[in-house]
Order: C-alpha cells, then sequence, then structure tokens
C-alpha cells in the first residue's frame, strides 16, 4: 500500500523520551508507584520503627492502625499471629521477594542469552543441541522440577534463586538466538559491511538497539513473573524460610489467620500484585514505545 | 463518453493525512474529482502518490490511528458520504462502492472458503440468502469465467493461484451491485500475462455490466485501453484531469508530459527522457509547486506560489493545477473562461 | 508429510523428553537429597536407618538402581508410595482426573469470559474502556492466584456464606477453585484475543470484508476469529499444562482440594520418591499429549495447515 511508503519515507524527528513517557499515563504512574515502594523497601528502617522480628504477643492480630504499646508508633496495618508489626514485614520482606525475582531473572538472561547467542552464532550442531534443549525444556514440569531442587537442597533464599533459575533461561535463549540469526543474515550488517563499517560500529549503533528493546521488556516482565513464583513457592513452605521473610512467606503463615485477622493476607497480596503490575505496565509500555514500527499520534 | 449523463460520484477538497509521531503526512491533499455514470476514471500516479488512500478515503475505511480524512466531500449520487455516520458506513460500502483491492494474495480471508466470502457479498447487498445466494455466488464465479465454479466454490484461497484469486476478488466485488467500482490497481502483483487475461476479463464485463469504474494504475498502457477519462495524482494531489485523448496528444502539465516522454521515447526509440530527481518527501514538501524541483520549466512563481486548480479548456473538461500549463497561454484561457 | 509420520514424529519427541525429565529427577533425588533422613524421625537408630535403606534399595550403585527405575517404568510401574503403602499408579489416578477437571472447568470459563472481553476491546480499540479492560485483564495475571483465592473465599464462602471453604464432595466444591484458577489463563487469553484481533483487523482480507458491506462487529466475529484461533488455542494449551504441572498446587491447598497440585506439593515436602517419579512421568506426557491436541486443532482451524 502506499501508506507505507510513505511512512518509510519520512524524516524522523526527535521527540524526548519524558515526552513519550508522559503521553502513557499508565506507565507513568506505574514508574512513580515502583519507585515509592523500592524507596520504602530499601530505606525500610526510615519509614517504620518496628523490626521485622520483634513480637509483642500482647498485641497479636491487633487491627490496622491500632496504637502501639510502650510509646511506640502506630501499628498502620495491625499486626500478624505474633504481634509483629504488618508494615515493617511487608517493607523487610519486600527485599527478599525483589531480590529472588531480580537476581533470577539476572541468572536466566546471563545463561540463557549466551547459549541463544551461540546458537545462532555457531549454527549447525551446537544450534540443533541447544534448541531440542529448549524445546524439551519447554515441555518439562519446570515448576515441579523446581520444587524438586528446593526440596532435596533445602528451602531457603539461595537455593530458591538456584531453582527458579532452572524455569527461566528458555525465554531469553530463545529470543538471543533470534536476533542473532537475524544479526547474521540482516542485508543491514551485510551492507554496513560493504561500506566499510567495522563490526563494532554496527553492533553499537545498529544492531544494539534493535535487540535492547525486546531484551528490556522481557527483563522486566520476566522479574515481575517471578516475584509472583517467589510468592507462590514461599506460600507453599519451598521458598524463604523463617526468621527470614518474603512476601510469600507472609501469606503462607497469616492464611490461617485468615478469618480473625484478614489484614495479614490482604495487604501483602496487594503489595505483591502493585508490584508486579507496574512491572508489567512498564514493560509494556517500553515494548510499544521502542518498537519501530508502531505509530502514534 | 456519456455528456449528458449527471455525475454519479463527486470529490471535493477531499484530504487525507497521516499523523505520525514525526510529524503529519499529507498522503491526499485537496483532491477532486468527478465520474459520470457509465465512465472510466483512472487515476495515475507513481507509487506513494496518494492513489489508494484517496480510494480508502471515498469508503471511509482509513484507520485511525494514523491516518484521518481532514475535509472534503464525497457526494455520491447526490448524498455526502462524510456526513453518515461511521457506524452506517457498511450500507454504502459494497452497494455503493465496492472495491477491488491490489493484492489478491493477501486480499481474501485464509481461513473462509471463496465460494462463502463471494455469498457473503451476495447477502449483504442483493438481499439473497441461503441456496439462492450460493446459486448467484456460483453464477459470479461462471461469470468471471472460473473453470467448474461448483468444485471452487469450495477452495480455500491458497488452493487457487494468483489470477485466480484476483477473479474472485472481482467476483465479490460485482457481487455487490455497486454503483461505483473501484479497481486499485488490480493487475499490479500478477504476471504480465494473467494482467492481460485480468484486464480482458474486465473490459468484458465492463460492456457486460454497465458500471462507473474508478480505474487506479501506474501503467499508462492500461489507461490507454480501459479509460474514457484520466487524472494524474503527484504527491497527493491530482494536477490534471482530462480525457484520454487529450491525455496522450496533448498534456498540459510537465510532470504529465515528462510521464509521457518516457513511454514515447520507448515507442520511438529515442533516448529514455525520464523526470529528474526523485519524489517528493510528504512530510516535507517543497514550497509553492510541489513539483517545482523536477521540474523542467520551473520559474520564481513556482517555488513561492501554490498555483490553482484551474480549468483550461473552458468546458470543465481539462483541469490543471500548474501556474504555466503547457501549449496554453493562462492569461488567454481564463479569458476565454469568463 | 502424512499424518502418521507427524504423530509418531511427535511420539519420539514426547518419549525423548519423559526420559530426559525422569533421569534428571532421578539422578537430582539420589545425589543430593537422602530420603532416610526425612522417614525416619530423628532419633532413628544406625542399625534402623541402615535396615531402611536396604529396603528401599539406596544402598546399591546408582546405575543399577536407575536401570532397574527405567525398565520398570517402562511397564508403568513406578513402585509403591512410600507414604501412602500402596503402588504410585494407584495414587496418581486418584488425584490426577479431579484436578484435571478442576482445571478444565477453570478454563472454560477463561474462555467463555475472555473472548468476549478481547472482542469487545477490539471493537473498541483505543477507547476508554479498551484501556480499563487491558489493565483489568492484567490484574488477572498478575494477581497471585493463591491470593484471590484466599479473597474469593473469604468473601464468598465466610462473610456471605453461599459457598463451602474446602473440601470436596458436590459440584459447589468446584466453583470457587475453578473461578480462582481461571484467573491468569483469562488475562493471557484475553490480552492475546485482543491483540491478534487488532493484527487482523490491519489485514488487507479485513479492508475487503469492509470495503463488501461487512459490519465492524461481523468482521471480528465471523472473519478474524477464525484467524486467530490458532495462538488462542496455543495459549489455552500452555496454561492448562502449567496449572497441571504445579501451579495450581497453591490453590487447592487453599481450598483443601485433594487434586494433583496438593498431591505434587505432598509429596515433595515428604521425599516419596517412587510418587514423585510417577508424578514427573504423568505431567510431561500430558503436557506432551495436549501439545500434540493443540497441532491437531490448529490443522482444524487453519485450512493452510495440513500434517
Amino acid at each position: 500500500m502506499a501508506k507505507k511508503n510513505t511512512i518509510k519515507n519520512t524524516a524522523k524527528k526527535k521527540v524526548t523520551l519524558w515526552k513519550r513517557f508522559r503521553n502513557n499515563k499508565a506507565a507513568l504512574i506505574a514508574c512513580i508507584v515502583l519507585i515509592v515502594l523500592l524507596t520504602m523497601i530499601f530505606a525500610a528502617s526510615v519509614f517504620t520503627s518496628y523490626n521485622v522480628n520483634t513480637s509483642d504477643l500482647r498485641a497479636r492480630l491487633s487491627p490496622p492502625g491500632t496504637p502501639g504499646r510502650a510509646g511506640n508508633s502506630n501499628h498502620i496495618l495491625g499486626t500478624d499471629q505474633l504481634g509483629r508489626d504488618l508494615f515493617a514485614r511487608l517493607l523487610y520482606g519486600g527485599r527478599a521477594s525483589l531480590r529472588v525475582g531480580f537476581t533470577v531473572t539476572v541468572i536466566g538472561a546471563i545463561i540463557g542469552i549466551v547459549l541463544g547467542l551461540s546458537a545462532g552464532y555457531f549454527g549447525g550442531w551446537t544450534d540443533m543441541i541447544i534448541m531440542r534443549l529448549v524445546d524439551i525444556w519447554s515441555s518439562a514440569p519446570t515448576l515441579l522440577i523446581a520444587m524438586t531442587v528446593v526440596m532435596i537442597m533445602g528451602p531457603g533464599e539461595g537455593n530458591l534463586i538456584i531453582a527458579l533459575s532452572i524455569a527461566s533461561w528458555t525465554l531469553f535463549c530463545r529470543m538471543a538466538r533470534s536476533q542473532a540469526l537475524v544479526m547474521r543474515n540482516s542485508p543491514m550488517v551485510e551492507s554496513g559491511h560493504a561500506i566499510g563499517v567495522s563490526t563494532p560500529q554496527i553492533m553499537s549503533k545498529h544492531v544494539a538497539p534493535n535487540i535492547l528493546s525486546p531484551l528490556v521488556t522481557t527483563f522486566v516482565i520476566e522479574t515481575a513473573h517471578f516475584i509472583n513464583a517467589e510468592a507462590n513457592l514461599s506460600f507453599l513452605g519451598f521458598g524463604v524460610q523463617p526468621p527470614d521473610t518474603s512476601w510469600g512467606l507472609i501469606l503462607g503463615e497469616g492464611r490461617k489467620y485468615l478469618v480473625q485477622a484478614p489484614w495479614i493476607v490482604i495487604y501483602p497480596g496487594l503489595v505483591i500484585g502493585i508490584t508486579v503490575l507496574c512491572l508489567n505496565l512498564i514493560g509494556d509500555w517500553i515494548r510499544d514505545e521502542f518498537d519501530p514500527l508502531a505509530v502514534k499520534h | 463518453m456519456v455528456e449528458a449523463a449527471q455525475d454519479i460520484l463527486k470529490v471535493n477538497g477531499l484530504s487525507t493525512s497521516f499523523l505520525l509521531r514525526e510529524g503529519e503526512i499529507k498522503a491526499v491533499d485537496n483532491v477532486s474529482f468527478s465520474l459520470k455514470k457509465g465512465e472510466v476514471l483512472a487515476l495515475v500516479g507513481e507509487s506513494g502518490s496518494g492513489k489508494t488512500v484517496a480510494c480508502l478515503s471515498l469508503l471511509r475505511l482509513i484507520r485511525w490511528p494514523p491516518g484521518k480524512i481532514k475535509s472534503g466531500e464525497v457526494i455520491l449520487d447526490g448524498q455526502n458520504l462524510f456526513d453518515i455516520p461511521l457506524k452506517d458506513m457498511h450500507k454504502i460500502r459494497g452497494l455503493g462502492i465496492a472495491m477491488i483491492l491490489q493484492e489478491p494474495m493477501s486480499s481474501l480471508n485464509p481461513s473462509i472458503i471463496i465460494g462463502r466470502q463471494i455469498q457473503e457479498a451476495v447477502e449483504l447487498n442483493q438481499g439473497l440468502s441461503g441456496e439462492e445466494a450460493k446459486k448467484k455466488a456460483i453464477e459470479m464465479l461462471e461469470l468471471v469465467r472460473i473453470p467448474s465454479p461448483e468444485k471452487r466454490y469450495y477452495n480455500y484461497p491458497h488452493q487457487l493461484s494468483g489470477g485466480m484469486k484476483q477473479r474472485i476478488m472481482i467476483a465479490m466485488a460485482l457481487s455487490c451491485k455497486p454503483k461505483v467500482l473501484i479497481a486499485d490497481e488490480p493487475t499490479k502483483s500478477l504476471d504480465v500475462t494473467i494482467q492481460a487475461q485480468i484486464l480482458r476479463l474486465m473490459q468484458a464485463l465492463r460492456n457486460d455490466i454497465d458500471t462507473t469504474i474508478l480505474f487506479v494504475t501506474s501503467d499508462l498502457g492500461i489507461v490507454a485501453e480501459m479509460a474514457d477519462r484520466v487524472a494524474i495524482m503527484y504527491a497527493g494531489q491530482v494536477i490534471e484531469i482530462c480525457d484520454v485523448f487529450k491525455l496522450f496528444t496533448n498534456p498540459a502539465h510537465p510532470y504529465t508530459k515528462g510521464i509521457m516522454k518516457s513511454i514515447m521515447a520507448l515507442k520511438t526509440g529515442e533516448r529514455l527522457n525520464i523526470i529528474s530527481g526523485d519524489p517528493p518527501n510528504l512530510m516535507a514538501l517543497p514550497t509553492g509547486c510541489t513539483f517545482h524541483p523536477r521540474c523542467d520549466y520551473c520559474q520564481e512563481k513556482c517555488r513561492t506560489e501554490v498555483p490553482q486548480y484551474d480549468d483550461i479548456s473552458g468546458e470543465g473538461t481539462h483541469m490543471v493545477r500548474c501556474h504555466f500549463p503547457l501549449g496554453v497561454d493562462k492569461t488567454q484561457a481564463e479569458g476565454k473562461g469568463k | 508429510m502424512g499424518m502418521g509420520k507427524y504423530i509418531l514424529q511427535r511420539l519420539a519427541f514426547t518419549i525423548l523428553v519423559v526420559l530426559v525429565i525422569s533421569i534428571l529427577v532421578f539422578v537430582l533425588t539420589r545425589v543430593v537429597g537422602n530420603p532416610v533422613d526425612i522417614l525416619l524421625p530423628l532419633t532413628a537408630t544406625t542399625e534402623q536407618r541402615e535396615l531402611l535403606t536396604k529396603q528401599l534399595g539406596l544402598d546399591r550403585p546408582m546405575i543399577q538402581q536407575l536401570g532397574d527405575f527405567l525398565k520398570s517404568a517402562a511397564t508403568l510401574d513406578f513402585g509403591d508410595s512410600w507414604t501412602q503403602r500402596r503402588p504410585s499408579m494407584e495414587v496418581i489416578f486418584d488425584y490426577l482426573p479431579i484436578s484435571a477437571l478442576l482445571i478444565l472447568c477453570a478454563m472454560a470459563i477463561a474462555v467463555l469470559v475472555a473472548f468476549p472481553l478481547g472482542i469487545i476491546a477490539a471493537y473498541k480499540r483505543g477507547s476508554l474502556l479498551d484501556r480499563f479492560l487491558t489493565v483489568l485483564s492484567l490484574v488477572g495475571i498478575c494477581m497471585p492466584p493463591f491470593w484471590i483465592g484466599l479473597m474469593l473465599m473469604f468473601f464468598f464462602a465466610v462473610k456471605l456464606g453461599w459457598l463451602p471453604t474446602s473440601g470436596i464432595g458436590t459440584w459447589k466444591h468446584f466453583i470457587l477453585p475453578a473461578v480462582t484458577i481461571s484467573f491468569r489463563p483469562m488475562g493471557n487469553l484475553a490480552q492475546i484475543v485482543r491483540y491478534e484481533m487488532t493484527q487482523q483487523l490491519g489485514e488487507m482480507y479485513a479492508i475487503t470484508a469492509r470495503a463488501k458491506g461487512v459490519r465492524e462487529i461481523n468482521l471480528l466475529r465471523k472473519h478474524a476469529l477464525k484467524n486467530i484461533m490458532t495462538s488462542s488455542i496455543t495459549m489455552i494449551g500452555n496454561d492448562y499444562c502449567k496449572q497441571l504441572g504445579g501451579l495450581s498446587a497453591a490453590v487447592e491447598v487453599v481450598y483443601g482440594f485433594p487434586g494433583f497440585g496438593h498431591l505434587i506439593k505432598e509429596t515433595i515436602q515428604s521425599m516419596d520418591y517412587p510418587l514423585l517419579q510417577a508424578e514427573v512421568f504423568f505431567t510431561a506426557v500430558i503436557v506432551c499429549l495436549i501439545n500434540l491436541i493443540v497441532d491437531i486443532l490448529y490443522a482444524a482451524f487453519d485450512p493452510r495447515i495440513r500434517y
């Protein structure tokens, strides 16, 4: 169609990143919420005077807003079954949840990209073996295997990260391979060579921007995914163990008190959901905004 | 040409733009033309000149975002299509104006048998249903010379060749019994022998069923064979309209003359005289006359002033958008017009 | 490629997957973990430990154990479950069908809700409703399913008392778990339906259909829907596999639903190796089976695909 030609012919006018960002309200809100959340989690001691494991059995299951005893500040979100301040536990527990989600994705990205690039770059047998492995892995019950790994190595944050990492590399591997293939066969790269542009130059100026957007998108969304996975496994008792804490664990321990003290269950779930939602919105935004084919008014 | 007949389709000042992040693309800019009942008007221009967008605008099939019809009116049989609510446009499409697209390979739904797709057009526009509609659909297949139509009715698009698919597209458009048929480069993606077959078919059909056709093409050979009148498009504007004979003997716009020269050169064996320069960037159009950077006759006025769309024949049959139309002393022509 | 050859190829791949995964789990459990520590109390004497090790055959060389395991696994005999003291196969057949049914119900709910929502969003694309539905489907994906389960239980079972809180018995026990499980596939499906639909609406055939007078809503329902079936079915198949492969465990635990997910959790926690091996075997087989069904359904919806 004539339309397509004309779009290609157009000169690109630079629009600042900030302006693009401002146009997407959902992503903007998501980003602000996430920044606030991260600040609170990493500077937890500024926002709460309570300790994560200081229990006070006389104040157990107090509803949100209960004044603290002995001159302590209010229990903003109430207390749990052992009288620990829920707000403090959410902030400190968030550290483990985010750590697991992030680390698992980083490990997955590194393994996946290395394997994927070598599959795409070397081709032939290397490619066949690696991709067969990816196929098999995609058909495997990875969650079941992850649970088994955690159980035989002993539950805990470190082992949980190892266990989840076995499921996090396939997506990156597929992506890296397809990008490597595109790179290898791209007329852009070939013509670049033909007019004497060096390989690093082609890589940094032309190939990297094309890979970066899908990579960042996948990374953000996968992080969200594994924050959820951590919650799931910790909830079942396969993850972080007391005295450490994480959002999933708070839920797992608190679920028995759903009827007497619903806040123990409601707030951690909301925090997980909001974090994951924000990450997804940001990931979607990156994908839409940096897709060279996307058009917006 | 049918002189007495009234205009069945009148397009006035149609402008369609694509609003992108980087800026506005004026794909169709202030286009006006009209079609009399029963005639064939060819819309000619190089690719990217806005022919397809103009056609889709007539049917209001421009997708927003990013495309938008900015102004103008399309009057079909006395009714302005732009006054109709968009949700009622489906009543006009098909029955009022039907369209054959340029890409038969992807213009049919891959997961529905072709017979059903024709039948759907019959049902929507001829008020038939069930067996009757099916019979009609098979008739239509026969009309476009599809062998063993009863069997072909059950074929999926991927089981047909490109030429066959374009026949199906023609059958489907004709099943709508439209007042105006738009054929958007129906032979563009077909190979030469199939092109000839399809053109012959269209000519035959044109005589059989008395339809008004807007025939979009970039091939002047086809224009000579098919059209009564010709509209030349350049950079989103119609720059010249006249009847076919005049176009080939006496083009008035330097651009038209340029393309004429390039095909004449092929015939006479002269050195091919192509138009210099590149098609314009629609996002940063030249000032004044959009053609001036490539024009051999360019003068100072052309660089600064936008030319009017003028009648140089004095009877509304030859319109040109040029300050200095060839073969005409403009001041004289204007005097004659008054 | 003939249908028979295709199925054979698929079968070979299934066997490969099952073999690789089974051996992996076998080696993992034998090398890293020791079930004796779990089965016996901490106070058990060395003699008791040695006796149990011998009884379970854990004293023999690893390769021999693996050989024996594969030999009997080939006849679908995975040995007796250590915790339930009956053949593992029997245990599986007690738990698997009910979960398969539960997840099927959840998928049905997801399909029934997601398709209309996705189609409406595509029809009204760019509108406020579209944006709302897009965020809503994201919420369905992002909220932890077990939390949704707890919330639904709190509201409908505890507060309103309309439905039973947990257990199994009547069809009413299915409603809350099925709805809970359906959230994530629903969100996934609504998103893919909306996305694919808008893609389809930009296709040339959509312009053809509009040009002959087809209404926009009929274009979605009669023309585009059929063309998005392949990607939708892939998504449904994937989600079904994931749920049956352990994702439903948390929800089943919340509702005390004695299903396959619940069984997986208990098995792994009690290190019941024979039962675990049987579970691994069955999930892998089911995943491959569902992928096969998905491929066959492709051909039903896309006339261009023939095997």
